[in-house]
């Protein structure tokens, strides 16, 4: 909390320059658009004066839209809280949005039809955003701890993971495997996974070992909600793509010679979006 | 003559013109919708930095919000000027709401200079991707606006835009807003709203 009062004066001489410049701006305009209207009264006489926008209601619009934006900064910057905050967010650009579709851009006092066209491909949109939002999920507002765990898992270094899959299908690489209890904890099989605790784009863990020239079995293990898969590429070996909630598997010829390559999920974008790890040939 | 600007009659009695704005216009809401909630959906994915909140700069961005904002009222009076014959207003308020947008733009070159010296391009990660699509777009959607603006005034100085065709402003105007509506959208769930 002190820290944000901290930024908030830091940033209070900005933020009264932004004050500032909005009235000069909104005072000069309201002037300006004054002069206007004297000038049209002037020369349209006793015109009818219907219920059309002058250019000072113009004006004061841009007053309210200007001094909305300035109560949206600063109840980000003073942080009243997430759970108010969103709503208050929304409502206020809501607010704003209505305000220029009904003036600015007439719809107020235009022929229904237009606004039915608009409002039909809006509220589409807004069904669409749902839709989507709905069917990706993972939409997790306050993400911060989803953040922090990502940037852990780079440093997560595993020689073999604990898993009960491990167990089952242990040892299915080598028949040695039995007689040196060393050589079968690195070699036997290795779970990998993708989405774990709502990270899409990651493996845990991002860095495996194994031993140089054993045959190890390795198991991915998708958790993500969308399809993923597992490569080597310099090694010649991959997992085909697999389903959200499945997992697949395959058998690694680990090469005799020591060695570091990275493992990827090859489906584009998503190496370069966080699915990148190194597999370690001791 | 043929007078282009009178319009045809229409079944529903209204232009033409003004409608196919207005669908585009929607048509448009979903491309942005679209755009907004992949973004949404994808920028806490990444599995490194940078992250959104390492990087927005809130208050330089709603100086270019207001900006904006300020483009749209040019821009109503640069219509409301040319509605009342007024070509010397309607060319200033023009010229000022072209001038707003450029502002807008070279703002956005600058913060999008200031990420990528910070280590967020386009294929940094999906946060980088999903914010450098949508508001690079919108972008593009400003600069054919400033470019409408510009041909308007060009219009204007030559005498083609009379009075009797103010109907050519007012859909730019039209398109001029919609870019301005889709900003506060952008500018609040993109930036506001903390991820």
């Amino acid at each position: 909390m002190e820290t944000q009062l901290a930024t908030f004066l830091a940033y209070s001489p900005l933020i009264g320059m932004v004050i500032g410049m909005g009235s000069a701006a909104a005072f000069l305009i309201l002037y300006k658009a004054n002069q206007m209207r004297q000038l049209r009264v002037e020369s349209a006489g006793s015109e009818a004066e219907d219920d059309h926008p002058t250019p000072t209601l113009y004006a004061q619009i841009a007053g309210i839209l200007l001094i909305i934006t300035i109560i949206e900064v600063v109840v980000v910057i003073i942080d009243i809280g997430t759970l108010i905050l969103i709503p208050v967010l929304l409502i206020l650009s809501a607010i704003k949005f209505g305000f220029v579709i009904g003036y600015y851009m007439h719809l107020k006092f235009d022929h229904k039809l237009f606004s039915t066209m608009f409002l039909g491909g809006l509220f589409l949109a807004i069904g669409v955003m749902a839709a989507l939002i709905g069917l990706f999920g993972n939409f997790t507002l306050p993400s911060d701890t989803v953040l922090a765990e990502s940037s852990s898992h780079e440093k997560h270094h595993l020689t073999h993971v604990d898993s009960p899959l491990m167990t089952v299908l242990g040892l299915s690489g080598s028949d040695d495997g039995h007689s040196e209890e060393s050589a079968s904890a690195s070699s036997g099989s290795m779970t990998i996974t993708s989405g774990e605790s709502g990270v899409e784009f990651a493996f845990a863990p991002a860095t495996v070992e194994v031993a140089a020239g054993e045959s190890v079995q390795l198991i991915f293990d998708n958790k993500g909600t969308i399809a993923h898969d597992f490569a080597i590429p310099e090694l010649g070996f991959a997992i085909e793509s697999t389903d959200a909630g499945q997992s697949g598997s395959g058998t690694l010829a680990v090469p005799a010679t020591p060695g570091t390559y990275d493992f990827i999920c090859s489906i584009p974008g998503h190496k370069e979006a966080g699915m990148v790890g190194q597999i370690v040939i001791n | 003559m043929h007078d282009e600007n009178v319009g045809h009659a229409t079944t529903t009695g209204l232009d033409n013109r003004k409608m196919l704005m207005w669908v585009f216009l929607a048509s448009d809401c979903l491309f942005f919708g679209s755009l907004i909630s992949t973004y949404m959906v994808m920028r806490s994915q990444s599995g490194v930095g940078p992250f959104p909140g390492d990087i927005f700069d809130i208050l330089y961005t709603s100086v270019s919000a207001f900006v904006l904002l300020m483009s749209s009222l040019t821009m109503v009076l640069s219509l409301s000027a040319l509605q009342r014959g007024d070509h010397k207003n309607t060319r200033i308020w023009l010229l000022a709401t072209a001038f707003l947008g450029a502002i807008f733009l070279g703002g956005q070159y600058y913060e999008f200079t200031v990420f990528v010296a910070e280590g967020l391009t386009l294929s940094t990660n999906i946060f980088g991707t999903t914010f450098f699509v949508l508001t690079g777009f919108h972008g593009t959607h400003v600069a054919i606006g400033v470019m409408m603006l510009l041909s308007m005034y060009g219009a204007s100085v030559l005498g083609k835009l009379p009075q009797s065709s103010s109907i050519n402003l007012e859909l730019v105007g039209l398109y001029w807003h919609f870019v301005d509506i889709v900003w506060i959208v952008i500018f609040t769930i993109v930036y506001l709203i903390p991820s």
